[in-house]
């Protein structure tokens, strides 16, 4: 879930940069043409362009480089950039590749991305993954609580079905199997939540960039986390006894 | 009004086993019912349809004009707070002392529960167990398992019972003392459903004989 935070979070940093280097003596027009061609394209929000000088004012450059040459000269070594940004992350995908043709058919173009960039088409792949992960993971635990009751059905049949024909009801064992189950899960997952926190508190501090989910400051999370665990925890084990009972009652 | 009423009710066990056929039974209070018949003949499933322990193929079986189909399990464990029911394999939880066993009957019919103790040592002693009584069940003769059962059922005064082959492994004096109890409590003016085979049982002519073979009722005496 912190891949939402992450890409809420550089939804307005996302950029490609196209580098196009000045073998072609590109002046600014044909810029202009170029970065008008692009913007054409329906991924297109905005699109920067950084001519020469601008890279040239950064300081990083050595005082002795402007001695040796003169600033016309420099400037015919660096290429311009343009950065483009996509709608969203979505369309980063789709501007990417547009953008790795165009670099292909020009030599004298390059894409640069951010490393970390390159890990969101990743991301929103693994969103998707994450999601099924999340159901699949619900349907093998509802099946795991559906058979382990089956199982304690099947080892105590003969002693339920003596209770029930002396008539007893079987109300208060469904209740305790529940409370016992409960606790179990409770246990656990009072340990896998700490367990959970522990390490994002210790990935947070490494990458600050990214927020800590589920943020118990906030309402909405805590509410869905509420149901979550609600849900996982009295629902599910809830509907697994009760199904599994089904048929054992005479 | 009749207590308890079978309709055309057959019974075929899975696959396609036709355990009874077409049995028509009217049960009033009061009766005195002998089932019987050879081994295999339909006798425990009759009385399983009746506990409601297994369902009826086709057909419907009626308590105090209420059809079976309707009622839930909850129904049912209603009902057997108030039936007495001694099982042909007993029944008993083998884990659980005498004691606990019939315990268990009281508690969950709510009857008796002051006089508790009092009233379990008293049939105990009846029966001539009441040395067994912290013993565990699983520790027991057959006979004497048989003999818990039947005090199990009993105790708790029931408005029916319902007995599959109460004496099927006792010796004749218990069989003697079992048959006086029995008829002590239809005089009573309940109703009790008695299945057996035993000659002995037979030749009292007690109550009414309902006789099966092969899953049909061949007498209605
Ligand atoms: N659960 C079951 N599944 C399949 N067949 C069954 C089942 N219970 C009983 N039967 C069959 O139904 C027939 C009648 O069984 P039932 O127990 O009613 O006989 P019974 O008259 O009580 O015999 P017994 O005198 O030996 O107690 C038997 O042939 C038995 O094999
Ligand atoms: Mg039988």
């Amino acid at each position: 879930m912190n891949i939402k935070n992450l890409l809420n979070l550089y939804q307005d940093q996302l950029h490609i940069n196209l580098i196009i280097y000045p073998f072609m003596k590109k002046n600014i027009s044909d810029i202009s043409i170029l970065s008008s061609e692009i913007e054409k394209l329906s991924s297109v929000k905005k699109i920067i362009i950084i001519p020469p000088e601008e890279l040239i004012k950064k300081e990083y450059l050595s005082s002795e480089l402007f001695k040796t040459f003169s600033q016309e000269e420099i400037k015919s070594y660096f290429p311009y950039i343009l950065k483009i940004y996509p709608f969203s992350v979505k369309d980063y995908s789709i501007l990417k590749n547009h953008l790795s043709l165009l670099a292909k058919t020009n030599p004298d173009i390059e894409i640069s991305e951010h490393k970390i960039f390159k890990l969101i088409s990743l991301a929103s792949f693994l969103k998707v993954g994450f999601l099924t992960l999340v159901i699949i993971w619900l349907f093998f635990y509802a099946i795991f609580l559906y058979l382990i009751n089956k199982f304690l059905n099947t080892y105590l049949k003969h002693q339920t079905q003596i209770f029930l024909l002396l008539g007893g009801t079987l109300r208060n064992f469904k209740f305790l199997r529940f409370l016992f189950v409960g606790l179990i899960l409770s246990v656990a997952f009072g340990a896998s939540f700490y367990l959970f926190f522990y390490l994002s508190n210790h990935v947070l501090s490494i990458f600050i960039f990214l927020k800590p989910y589920p943020d118990l400051s906030k309402v909405l999370h805590l509410l869905f986390l509420g149901g979550y665990v609600f849900f996982v925890i009295v629902i599910l084990p809830w509907l697994a006894i009760w199904i599994s009972y089904r048929g054992y009652e005479v | 009004m009749s207590l308890i009423i079978l309709k055309s009710v057959s019974k075929i066990y899975p696959p396609f086993f036709k355990a009874l056929i077409n049995i028509n039974l009217e049960i009033n209070k009061g009766d005195f019912i002998v089932l019987t018949g050879p081994t295999g003949a339909g006798k425990t499933t009759v009385l399983k349809l009746i506990y409601g322990e297994e369902k009826p193929t086709f057909g419907e079986i009626f308590y105090r004009d209420v059809p079976y189909s309707k009622l839930k399990t909850k129904d049912f464990s209603f009902f057997r707070r108030n039936w007495g029911i001694i099982f042909q394999d007993y029944k008993l939880f083998p884990d659980l002392t005498v004691y606990e066993n019939i315990k268990i009957s009281l508690i969950l019919s709510k009857k008796f529960v002051k006089e508790m103790k009092f009233r379990i040592y008293e049939y105990l002693e009846r029966f001539n167990i009441s040395q067994k009584a912290q013993k565990k069940v699983k520790e027991l003769s057959g006979g004497e398992q048989q003999k818990v059962g039947i005090i199990r059922a009993i105790i708790k005064e029931p408005e029916m019972l319902i007995a599959d082959e109460p004496t099927g492994n006792l010796d004749p004096a218990s069989i003697k003392e079992i048959l006086e109890i029995l008829k002590e409590f239809n005089k009573d003016g309940k109703t009790l459903i008695l299945a057996t085979h035993d000659p002995v049982i037979l030749n009292q002519n007690l109550g009414k004989i309902v006789k099966l073979n092969r899953g049909e009722m061949i007498q209605d005496v």
